[in-house]
């Protein structure tokens, strides 16, 4: 799924590995991840299933799917050059009409927008196959970005990262309760006062990624100001040098999926790597 | 085909997360009837052992123990706290009146001011886990200390389980199911210390593996261990 634009290409390494807890007890993956490219625009996201909510698999495979249709169909309904103002044009936001000082605040009423568009969508999707909504619990990381800036977007835990040519790092950081095994919920009543947007402005920006919470404590490091690099450095190395995607998105699942991970967490673990080249 | 992983990644445990415990233990003169005392202390062994054979509970989860027994002064002593791995079980001796409501508001203290520790450090943790453990009716104005403890549990800042480890007595039944918002008491069918401490163990695994968002289901104890009295 490469996408040419100006010379560059978004390429994609996405894996969701099941954690151990879910093996022995015999449950799904609660994680899902997806992605598109648009034009040259990516589109990724990753949903956590609450531990706690019965299908929260179907729940995070439905939201992020959801999601990423909003956002691809409003990119689509009209076309612009490739620049972040052109991202913002695409989606239907205007800085310049916005009466805030700052692209975040303008950003945030139309992010609440989409991911309420979505949700309804997943409260459709409950409705019609009699599921209770809160079986259906899942937290988002997303982002959509291109060369020239982006912005994740997001609820409760995770992380988004982005790194630029000159090694700037903007961080889209988890957002927990008092405990660190609670969090919030994209299909909780109260999801709109925990929305965050975190946009990264300017050119250069090389690698974008996203990860659920099971992958943070070997992906970044312990203050989640960086990629943690002894794991990310050979990890990315070896993603690049991949002829196919795809093949490198089994590397990664591997990779996520080994017994190395079993003594650091019991979680799903997802991880989603795009590096524009 | 899956491929193999990818070599040279090296997978080290960056998250801070500390899962607090807290054991508030009866010191009394009457827990050296049937050697409940003994039993403690080899409980505390027991248990010290057994989380730091597990490689995540025995570096996330703290412990501190408030005794509580001793006529005078300090009738309630407190330990420090300790990540398992350095935890020194300590050696109780049985001794003194039971002011298990002050205990539980000294342990109470204790918690805050450890989270606040925690908080200032950017260290991330789970809702601890508080074990009253005691043989009979406490002996002082207890019914602060249960309040404190109601309060406290129905604000979320802790968990707590009271568990009487002496005779079928109706007062102290009575008493220490107030120390729970879920108006329960844990009674230990005769001396079954080693099972109550194994359940100990694994409750403290089950929230140190916990991650976010999951609901953490304790363990259930040995069917015959208790008979839970609300």
């Amino acid at each position: 799924m490469n996408s040419v634009a100006m010379g560059k290409t978004w390429r994609v390494f996405s894996g969701s590995a099941i954690g151990k807890s879910h093996i022995d007890r015999g449950l799904p993956c609660q994680d899902a991840n997806r992605f598109t490219i648009c034009d040259d625009v990516l589109i990724a996201v990753v949903c956590d299933g609450a531990g706690s909510a019965k299908s929260s698999d179907l729940g995070s495979s439905k939201c992020s799917e959801y999601v990423i249709e909003r956002i691809r169909k409003r990119l689509t309904d009209s076309h612009g050059t490739s620049n972040f103002g052109s991202i913002l044009e695409k989606l239907g936001i205007q800085q310049s009409a916005c009466s805030h000082p700052n692209l975040h605040q303008c950003l945030v009423p139309h992010i609440k927008e989409i991911i309420s568009e979505a949700r309804d969508d997943l409260l459709e999707f409950a409705n019609s196959n009699k599921i209770e909504p809160r079986d259906l619990y899942c937290t988002l990381v997303g982002v959509v970005a291109d060369s020239s800036g982006g912005f994740f977007f997001h609820i409760g835990d995770g992380l988004g990262i982005a790194q630029n040519e000159s090694k700037a790092i903007v961080v889209s950081s988890p957002e927990n309760g008092e405990y660190s095994n609670e969090t919030f919920f994209v299909t909780s009543d109260d999801w709109e006062r925990h929305v965050r947007v975190t946009p990264f402005e300017g050119e250069g920006w090389t690698d974008v990624a996203l990860m659920s919470d099971g992958a943070m404590p070997f992906v970044m490091n312990s203050d989640h100001s960086d990629f943690y690099h002894p794991f990310m450095q050979p990890v990315r190395n070896y993603l690049e040098q991949q002829a196919e995607d795809d093949l490198g998105s089994q590397a990664l699942l591997a990779t996520l999926a080994s017994e190395k991970t079993y003594s650091i967490t019991s979680d799903d673990k997802t991880l989603l790597i795009a590096i524009l080249r | 085909m899956a491929l193999d992983a990818i070599p040279g990644a090296d997978f080290v445990n960056n998250a801070q997360q500390r899962c607090p415990m807290v054991l508030v233990l009866d010191c009394s003169g009457s827990m050296s009837v049937g050697d409940r005392i003994g039993l403690l202390n080899k409980g505390l062994v027991q248990l010290k052992n057994d989380l730091d054979s597990d490689p995540t509970a025995s570096t996330s989860v703290r412990i501190l123990v408030v005794s509580f027994g001793v006529v005078g002064s300090d009738d309630v002593a407190v330990s420090e706290w300790k990540d398992v791995m350095d935890f020194s079980p300590p050696v109780l001796e049985a001794q003194g009146i039971t002011p298990t409501g002050r205990a539980m508001q000294v342990a109470l203290d204790e918690i805050e001011k450890e989270k606040n520790r925690l908080k200032a450090a950017g260290i991330k943790y789970t809702r601890p886990l508080l074990y009253l453990i005691t043989d009979g009716a406490p002996t002082d104005a207890w019914q602060i200390g249960a309040k404190a403890a109601v309060d406290a549990e129905t604000s979320k800042k802790v968990n707590i389980f009271p568990i009487l480890v002496g005779d079928d007595d109706s007062v102290a039944l009575d008493n220490l199911k107030q120390f729970s918002s879920r108006n329960t008491v844990l009674k230990l069918n005769g001396l079954k210390f080693n099972e109550l401490f194994q359940w100990l163990s694994a409750s403290a695994k089950a929230v140190s593996q916990s991650a976010s968002g999951q609901q953490v289901q304790l363990p259930s104890p040995q069917p015959d261990m208790f008979s839970i009295q609300v």
